[in-house]
């Protein structure tokens, strides 16, 4: 007779009791899919648009804490251009503003390039050139404000011919616009400022060295590779950290209900482990068997989580369309396994409390109650 | 303690001088002073009233509950030196309860493994184990079955086979016939005082029934928390 199991015939002693528990730690785990998927999501989104255009590298001011603040002079931007290696550059001007209830509408100023055309997934009419008072939105825009090409947009008080419609695949570009970069830094008053620069680098230049070199040329700049571009900006991280916290806190507090379960249960049980021990059981045995039992919930509980989260995700599906431009909450397959080991891992939480009273009882005495 | 090969072992020698315990603060005195000595090998009965103190003398044999005064020394070493209660327990010891306390949501069979969690033995030498035992108090056929199904003899020889599956060299029995009918009684006893896997442990047993006591060695009166030497 292990001690695996007894905790597995413990679980299927009282299904009921038990199936609260595993969706107990469902539900905590599905939250932690769910918060750290996001914070995933979020920032793939800015690795992705550096891919986009076709760039290796991502200069901005150093120690700025977030992309949308615009800090790069038009004379950097010139600078890095002549920069020896550096094939193209694609100053970004972005801002934020409210379009009818989103109020994370991202507006992208940039001038477009034929090989960023190109990349697009898909695209209806074109993007506006250089100088002109024209806008292409996005597709999730456009069918949310009801724009298509030949018609306008009011966008900040402007009244902009739309021009194309496109879909890039990723959620801040879809849900948002493209300008002109100097109309975008116009409407947001930014002067010849912009927030960063995307920079191609040539054939044979190893983009890591290149982003160390500039950022030892230029003291007031940060270069990085795309990849590792958002971990640069300080909201972000902290964005991600908060989140992340959120996802933790979520598998601590159904942990804790399910102490308070086995609790209750120990009321029941205790003169079972009085029996272990009178026959010889460790204390530490008879601990494990309630670790393994919650360690039984917590992984049945990590393997419901994805069908919990969609089925949450669903009942606040209105909720999600609102936010969808900025963070969009769902499921991702690629982090199970670190769910069900972070699950896994918060699960001695579980049962701390209840395997502590537990080998703490007296077994002579316990014996004893009727 | 090096665990001699199960043909051999044999009983251990059992002295308890003036053990005593009183419960709520002295308020009530279960045992006021117990002397005992039993040999390798040797079964003594004890026998008293109601109340008298004799599941809390055996509590104190198995080291679950710690005397408060007096000594007790098994094969010459004092109990305080042997280690965990546990310990002793799991390679001296084998208990049958007052009341059969098998887990009613494990198998007989499962039951009677759970003294070996932890024992060197492998998979298949506890399962071989427990169907010799199981067999040999006539349950084979009922190895699958929950405990909490099982009638009150067939529990008791259950927790029987239990209290022998670790081969223990010292047995303490309270009442273990206490509910059983005449004939698992004697079925039970027989394999008590003569465990299948050999071995001649020694063995304490508490009864109210003087047939049963006369199976042991020696009967020892037991009166107000007395048992005198
Ligand atoms: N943990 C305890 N707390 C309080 N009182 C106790 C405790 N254990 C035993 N007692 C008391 O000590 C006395 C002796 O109890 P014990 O169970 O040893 O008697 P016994 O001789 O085994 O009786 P019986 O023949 O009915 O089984 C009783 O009065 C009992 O109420
Ligand atoms: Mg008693």
């Amino acid at each position: 007779m292990s001690f695996f199991r007894l905790a597995w015939c413990n679980v299927w002693r009282q299904p009921a009791r038990s199936l609260a528990c595993t969706l107990a730690v469902g539900m905590g785990a599905s939250f932690y899919l769910i918060f750290t998927g996001s914070a995933a999501a979020f920032l793939e989104q800015f690795e992705r648009m550096g891919r986009l255009l076709g760039a290796e590298l991502v200069v901005h001011r150093s120690r700025a804490t977030s992309p949308w603040s615009a800090t790069l002079t038009a004379g950097e931007v010139v600078q890095l251009a002549a920069v020896e290696g550096v094939r193209r550059v694609h100053p970004v001007a972005i801002g934020r503003t409210d379009v009818l209830g989103d109020h994370f509408f991202m507006v992208f100023g940039l001038d477009p390039s034929a090989a960023m055309a190109a990349g697009l997934r898909q695209l209806d009419g074109r993007l506006p050139p250089p100088g002109a008072q024209e806008v292409a939105v996005g597709t999730f825009a456009a069918r949310r404000l009801g724009l298509a090409v030949g018609g306008t947009f009011d966008l900040m008080g402007r009244r902009l011919a739309v021009v194309g419609v496109y879909r890039t695949g990723h959620s801040l570009l879809d849900h948002g616009a493209i300008l002109p970069l100097g109309l975008a830094q116009e409407l947001f008053n930014l002067g010849d400022h912009v927030s960063f620069v995307l920079a191609a680098t040539r054939e044979g230049v190893d983009p890591s060295r290149m982003a160390e070199d500039i950022s030892a040329i230029y003291s007031g700049l940060e270069a990085t590779t795309t990849d590792m571009w958002v971990s640069m900006y300080g909201q972000f991280q902290l964005a991600r950290s908060f989140l992340h916290f959120l996802a933790v806190l979520c598998l601590v507090v159904a942990m804790v209900s399910v102490s308070a379960v086995l609790q209750l249960a120990l009321l029941a049980r205790a003169r079972e482990y009085a029996i272990l021990r009178a026959l010889g059981w460790r204390r530490a045995t008879v601990g494990v068997v309630i670790v393994a039992e919650v360690g039984v919930f917590a992984v049945l509980g990590a393997l419901l989580a994805p069908l919990l989260g969609e089925t949450l995700l669903l009942a606040v599906g209105p909720l999600r369309a609102e936010s969808a431009g900025f963070v969009a909450p769902h499921v991702n397959l690629r982090l199970i396994p670190e769910t069900l080991l972070a699950t896994v891992a918060a699960s001695p939480l579980g049962a701390l409390l209840p395997a502590w009273r537990a080998v703490r009882l007296a077994p002579a005495r316990t014996l004893r109650l009727p | 303690m090096i665990p001699e090969p199960p043909s051999l072992r044999r009983g251990v020698h059992l002295l308890a001088r003036g053990l005593g315990r009183s419960f709520e603060g002295g308020l009530v005195p279960a045992v006021r002073r117990a002397d005992l000595e039993v040999q390798p090998g040797e079964a003594v009965a004890i026998m008293g009233p109601t109340g008298c103190g004799k599941s809390t003398l055996l509590a104190m044999l198995a080291l679950l509950e710690p005397p408060e005064v007096g000594e007790l020394v098994l094969d010459g070493v004092p109990a305080a030196r042997l280690g965990s209660g546990e310990r002793v327990r799991r390679e001296l010891v084998g208990i049958v309860f007052q009341f059969h306390y098998l887990l009613p949501h494990l198998s007989a069979a499962e039951n009677v493994l759970l003294p070996l969690a932890g024992s060197a033995l492998s998979a298949q030498q506890r399962r071989e184990r427990v169907a010799e035992l199981l067999h040999a108090l006539g349950l084979e056929h009922r190895a699958r079955t929950l405990a909490a199904r099982l009638s009150g003899g067939e529990r008791q020889l259950v927790a029987l086979a239990r209290a022998l599956v670790n081969r223990p060299r010292l047995i303490l029995a309270d009442e273990p016939t206490g509910a059983v009918d005449s004939a698992t009684g004697k079925l039970l006893l027989d394999h008590l005082f003569a465990p299948a896997g050999g071995g001649t442990p020694s063995i304490v047993l508490v009864t109210h029934d003087p047939a049963v006591a006369g199976r042991a060695h020696r009967v020892l009166p037991m009166r107000d928390g007395v048992l005198p030497a």
